[in-house]
C-alpha cells in the first residue's frame, strides 16, 4: 500500500513537470504577445522591445523555462505580466469559488442523477423510465450555453426566482450549479440505471427479496453499494473536471472563478498566470483521480484482493 | 370497514408471484407496478420547492433595492488590468480611473476644459505652457495637492524605468518647472496643437508624489483627487468606489459606484432588466429587440469617436486603384442597416465627422466603377486574398458580408477567423492581406485618427497596420502636428483626409453609434463622446 502511494506521488511529480514543460513550449510557439494586450491599441516597436525585455520574453525558451522552475522551487508562482498581481494570490482567491461551484454542481448531479437512475431502474420500460431517459439524453447532448441560457430565461427572467448572474450568497450559486451539474446528472442517471439493472438480476438480490426485503430496501441496501464503484469513478471524474474551472458557465453567470482567470490569461498570453492555472488544475486533476482509485480500492474487495496479490 | 376495504383491494390485486408462477426474467420487478413511491416523489418535489423558495427569498436575490442614490451599478466587459493611470490603456481602465483621478484638464464633449488647472496660457511659439493650479484640493488620503505632484506624476510616466506604455502621451515635455506650489510650467520640445488634449488622457492624471513604480501596489489601491475614491476591487467581480465628499467640484450625487465585471452582454441585459444594473452598453444585435420590448429606464444612442476599417496590406496591394476598387465595392449603408441595426454612420474617411472642420461625402457604393478600376490595374482576380477577422462574435457578420461584396467584383476573398492575440501578431509581422480592425480615439482630435494610423514612421504595431508609406501624406501629417489650432490646420486635416481617401490604404467602413440602457436613477446621464470623458458627477 505504501509503495503504491509512493509510486503514485512520483508519477504525480513527473506528470506535473511534463505538463508545465508542454504548456511553456506551446505558449512559446503560439503566435501572440503579452505586450500587445498590455499596451492597448498601439505601441511603438521600440516600446515593445523595451517591454519584452522587461518581461524577460526576449530570452531563449529553455532559459525562460528554467527560470520558471527555479521560481517554482522557491514556491513563487510569479506575478501576472498584465496586472502585476502575484499569481498565487489570484489563484487562492479564485480556487475556493470554483470549488464551491464544482461541489454544488456535483452534489446536485448526485442527488438528481442517482435518484433518477434508481427510480428508472425500478420501472424499466414504463413511461416514467422513457421520460427520464429522454431527459437524460437531452441533458447529456445539450451544449452548456443552451442549458445556461434556458435556465436563466426560466428562473431569472420569466419567473425571477434567482439572480441572473453574479457572485454572492447561495442564490447566486443555484443557476450556475444546475447548469454545470445537469450534464453530470443526466449521465449519472444513465449509468446508475444501467448498472443497477445489471445488479438487480443477480442471485443475491433474489435471495434478499426472498428473505422479505422490500423493493426499495433491496435496491438501497444491496444493489446500490454494489453499483457504487463505477458511480464514484464517474462522479469524481466530473468533479475533477469542474474543479478545473468551467469557462462557459463562469462567463455566462459572471462567476469570478478559475475558468475566467485562465481564459483571460490565455487571451492575453499572460505566461505566469497560465502556468499557475495549469499547475493547479493538473495537480487537482491528478489528486482527484488518485483519490478515485483509492476509494475504489477501499470500497471494492475484489480490486483489493487483486491488488494485494 | 376499513379493514374490509383493504382486504378487498388485496383480493383485487393478488400478489403477482401467484399470478406468474414462473420466475420472470428479472425477479426484481416480479411484483409488478412501481407502487407506493408516488408519495415519496411528491415529498421530494415539495422538499425541493421549499429549498428553492427559502434560498431565493432569504438572499434577497442580491438585487439592490434602489434606495435613492445609494449605489449606481455599471457593467464593464472586462476586469481592469490596473487602476494606475500609467498603465490604464484599455476602455475599462479609462472609464474607472476617470472617476478616481483628475488631470490638469479634462474632456468635455469633443473639447477640453479646466480640471485641476484653473487657467493656462501658452507662449506664441506654442512651446511653453503655464498652468495655474486650483487651490485647496486634497488627495483621497488627505494630502494636499500642489505643483510638486504634477511634476512628479509627469516625470513618473516619462521615467523609462517605469516602462509605462503610455509614455508617448507626454513625450513632448522636455522639462517641468514649478516656480511655486500653484504654478506648473511645461517646456515642450516642439509645438503641438493637440497637447492640451493629451493632457486630458488618463496617462496624464495626477497621482500623489511618492507613488512609486509598478510593484508599489498603487495599481490596485489608487489614490487620486477625483469625485470618487477607491474602496474595493475583486478581480472579475467588481470595483467599488465611494463618493469623495470633499471633491473640489462638489460632491457627486451617488454614494457608491460599483463597476460589475460582466463578460457576456446578454447577461448584462438580463441584470439590467432585473434592476441590478443602472448602465450597460447594448450590443447591436440586441438593439431592435430592446426597442420593441423596452426595459424600465431609458435607451440612448450616442456617437462615438471610433472608426471601423479593413486594413489593406499596402505592401501586397501596391496599386491604389485596386484599393480604391475595394472601397467602392462595399455597400456600407446596407451593412449598417441590416447588421448594425442602424447603429452607425457610413465612413467618409478615417476621421469621424465630429472631428472634421466640415463634413465630407461618404464613400459611394459603385461596384461597376470598382470593376473598371480592377481592369485598369490589370489585377489578377484569381489571386487568393484572405480577410482576417478576430474570432469575436461581433466581427463575424461584418467580415462575412464585406468578403461577399469583394467577391461580387470578382475578387477571390476568403475570411479567416483568428483569436485576437494571434491576429495582432500576424498583422504586426505584415503577414496578412486584409484585416478587419477598429480604432478608438485616445483624445478627441483629428490628428489621433491620422498620425498614428498613416504616418510612415508608425508602420506596424504603432498603428499604421496597412504599412502605408506616402511622402505627401507624411508632409501633411507633419504640418498637422506642428500647426496651432486654426484655419490652416483645418485645411491641412482636410487635405490629408482627401489624400488618404485617394490612396485608400484602408477600406473605410463606418463610425459606430453606441447604444446604452440607462436606469431611471441616472436621470441626468448623457453619454460621453470619449470613454474617459465621464467623471460620474451626475450619477
Amino acid at each position: 500500500m505504501l509503495f503504491r502511494l509512493g509510486a503514485r506521488a512520483a508519477s504525480l511529480f513527473f506528470v506535473l513537470l511534463s505538463v508545465t514543460f508542454l504548456v511553456n513550449g506551446l505558449l512559446y510557439l503560439v503566435p501572440g504577445d503579452p505586450v500587445d494586450s498590455l499596451v492597448g491599441q498601439s505601441v511603438s516597436e521600440e516600446m515593445r522591445r523595451e517591454l519584452r525585455e522587461e518581461m524577460g520574453l526576449d530570452k531563449p525558451f529553455l532559459k525562460q523555462y528554467l527560470h520558471f522552475l527555479e521560481r517554482l522551487v522557491h514556491g513563487d508562482l510569479g506575478r501576472s505580466l498584465i496586472t502585476r498581481r502575484p499569481v498565487a494570490e489570484s489563484l487562492l482567491e479564485r480556487f475556493p469559488r470554483t470549488m464551491l461551484l464544482a461541489f454544488a454542481a456535483v452534489l446536485f448531479a448526485v442527488a438528481v442523477g442517482v435518484l433518477a437512475g434508481m427510480v428508472t431502474a425500478l420501472v424499466p420500460g414504463t413511461l416514467v423510465d422513457r421520460g427520464v431517459m429522454v431527459l437524460a439524453v437531452l441533458g447529456v447532448s445539450l451544449p452548456v450555453f443552451v442549458v445556461a441560457l434556458g435556465l436563466r430565461y426560466c428562473f431569472a427572467e420569466r419567473w425571477p426566482l434567482f439572480p441572473p448572474a453574479g457572485y454572492g450568497g447561495a442564490a447566486f450559486l443555484i443557476l450556475p450549479a444546475l447548469t454545470l451539474g445537469s450534464r453530470s446528472a443526466a449521465y449519472l442517471a444513465r449509468v446508475t440505471r444501467t448498472t443497477l439493472l445489471e445488479i438487480l438480476n443477480e442471485n443475491f438480490i433474489r435471495t434478499a427479496r426472498a428473505k422479505g426485503r422490500s423493493r426499495w430496501g433491496a435496491l438501497v441496501v444491496h444493489a446500490l453499494p454494489n453499483a457504487a464503484a463505477p458511480l464514484i469513478s464517474v462522479i469524481l471524474l466530473d468533479l475533477a473536471m469542474y474543479l478545473n474551472g468551467s469557462v462557459i458557465t463562469e462567463s455566462i453567470f459572471a462567476w469570478p472563478g478559475l475558468g475566467r482567470y485562465a481564459l483571460t490569461a490565455i487571451f492575453q498570453r499572460d505566461l505566469p498566470a497560465i502556468q499557475g492555472v495549469v499547475l493547479v488544475t493538473a495537480a487537482t486533476y491528478i489528486l482527484v483521480m488518485n483519490l478515485a482509485d483509492l476509494l475504489r480500492f477501499w470500497l471494492d474487495p475484489r480490486i483489493r484482493r487483486e491488488g494485494s496479490r | 370497514m376499513e379493514i374490509k376495504k383493504e382486504s378487498c383491494e388485496r383480493e383485487a390485486n393478488p400478489p403477482p408471484r401467484e399470478r406468474e408462477p414462473f420466475a420472470p426474467k428479472n425477479i426484481f420487478f416480479a411484483d409488478g407496478r412501481f407502487g407506493g413511491t408516488r408519495s415519496e416523489i411528491r415529498w421530494l418535489v415539495c422538499a425541493f420547492l421549499i429549498l428553492v423558495s427559502t434560498v431565493s427569498c432569504g438572499s434577497g436575490l442580491g438585487v439592490p433595492k434602489g434606495s435613492g442614490r445609494e449605489e449606481i451599478s455599471i457593467a464593464v466587459s472586462s476586469n481592469p488590468r490596473s487602476l494606475d493611470p500609467a498603465f490604464a490603456t484599455g476602455v475599462t481602465e479609462g472609464e474607472i480611473t476617470a472617476k478616481i483621478f483628475n488631470g490638469l484638464v479634462r474632456f468635455q464633449g469633443a473639447g477640453v476644459v479646466a480640471d485641476l488647472a484653473e487657467t493656462w496660457s501658452v507662449t506664441p511659439d506654442g512651446r511653453t505652457w503655464r498652468f495655474r493650479l486650483r487651490r485647496g484640493v486634497r488627495f483621497h488620503d488627505g494630502r494636499g495637492f500642489s505643483a510638486r505632484d504634477v511634476a512628479y506624476s509627469f516625470e513618473r510616466i516619462l521615467d523609462p524605468a517605469l516602462h509605462s506604455p503610455r509614455r508617448w502621451v507626454l513625450e513632448k515635455i522636455k522639462s517641468i518647472e514649478t516656480p511655486d506650489s500653484g504654478t506648473v510650467i511645461l517646456h515642450l520640445s516642439s509645438a503641438s496643437a493637440s497637447f492640451l488634449s493629451l493632457l486630458a488622457m488618463p496617462a496624464a492624471y495626477i497621482v500623489p508624489a511618492g507613488t512609486g513604480g509598478k510593484s508599489s501596489g498603487f495599481g490596485r489601491h489608487p489614490i487620486g483627487t477625483g469625485p470618487y475614491r477607491f474602496r474595493e476591487w475583486e478581480d472579475d467581480r467588481h470595483v467599488l468606489l465611494e463618493r469623495n465628499p470633499d471633491y473640489f467640484g462638489g460632491a457627486a450625487r451617488a454614494k457608491h459606484v460599483r463597476f460589475l465585471v460582466i463578460p457576456e452582454p446578454l447577461t448584462a441585459l438580463a441584470l439590467f432588466r432585473r434592476g441590478a444594473l443602472d448602465l450597460t452598453p447594448v450590443p447591436s444585435p440586441q438593439w431592435p429587440r430592446l426597442l420593441s420590448n423596452p426595459p424600465p429606464g431609458r435607451l440612448l444612442t450616442a456617437d462615438q469617436l471610433v472608426t471601423y476599417y479593413v486594413a489593406i496590406n499596402t505592401e501586397r496591394f501596391p496599386d491604389s486603384r485596386v484599393r480604391r476598387a475595394m472601397n467602392l465595392a462595399v455597400d456600407r449603408n446596407l451593412i449598417i442597416e441590416k447588421i448594425l441595426a442602424g447603429l452607425g454612420t457610413s465612413a467618409s474617411g478615417p476621421v469621424p465627422p465630429a472631428l472634421l472642420p466640415r463634413p465630407l461625402d461618404p464613400i459611394p457604393y459603385d461596384p461597376v466603377r470598382a470593376e473598371e478600376l480592377l481592369d485598369e490595374a490589370e489585377f489578377d482576380r484569381a489571386r487568393r486574398i484572405v480577410l482576417l477577422r478576430s474570432s469575436n462574435r461581433a466581427a463575424l457578420e461584418p467580415a462575412t458580408v464585406i468578403a461577399g461584396y469583394l467577391r461580387d467584383i470578382g475578387l477571390n476573398v476568403k475570411v479567416e477567423p483568428m483569436e485576437f492575440a494571434s491576429l495582432r501578431a500576424r498583422v504586426n509581422n505584415a503577414d496578412f492581406d486584409l484585416c478587419l480592425f477598429n480604432w478608438y480615439a485616445d483624445y478627441p482630435d483629428a490628428e489621433n485618427f491620422l498620425v498614428p494610423l498613416f504616418h510612415s514612421r508608425n508602420v506596424g504595431s504603432a498603428g499604421n497596420r496597412a504599412r502605408f508609406r506616402d511622402a505627401r501624406t507624411d508632409r501633411l501629417l507633419d504640418r498637422i502636428e506642428r500647426l496651432p489650432a486654426g484655419r490652416k490646420r483645418d485645411e491641412a486635416v482636410l487635405a490629408a483626409v482627401a489624400r488618404i481617401r485617394q490612396e485608400a490604404p484602408w477600406i473605410f467602413l463606418w463610425y459606430p453609434r453606441q447604444a446604452l440602457a440607462v436606469s431611471s436613477k441616472l436621470d441626468r446621464y448623457t453619454a460621453p463622446v470619449i470613454f474617459n470623458g465621464d467623471k460620474g458627477l451626475e450619477y
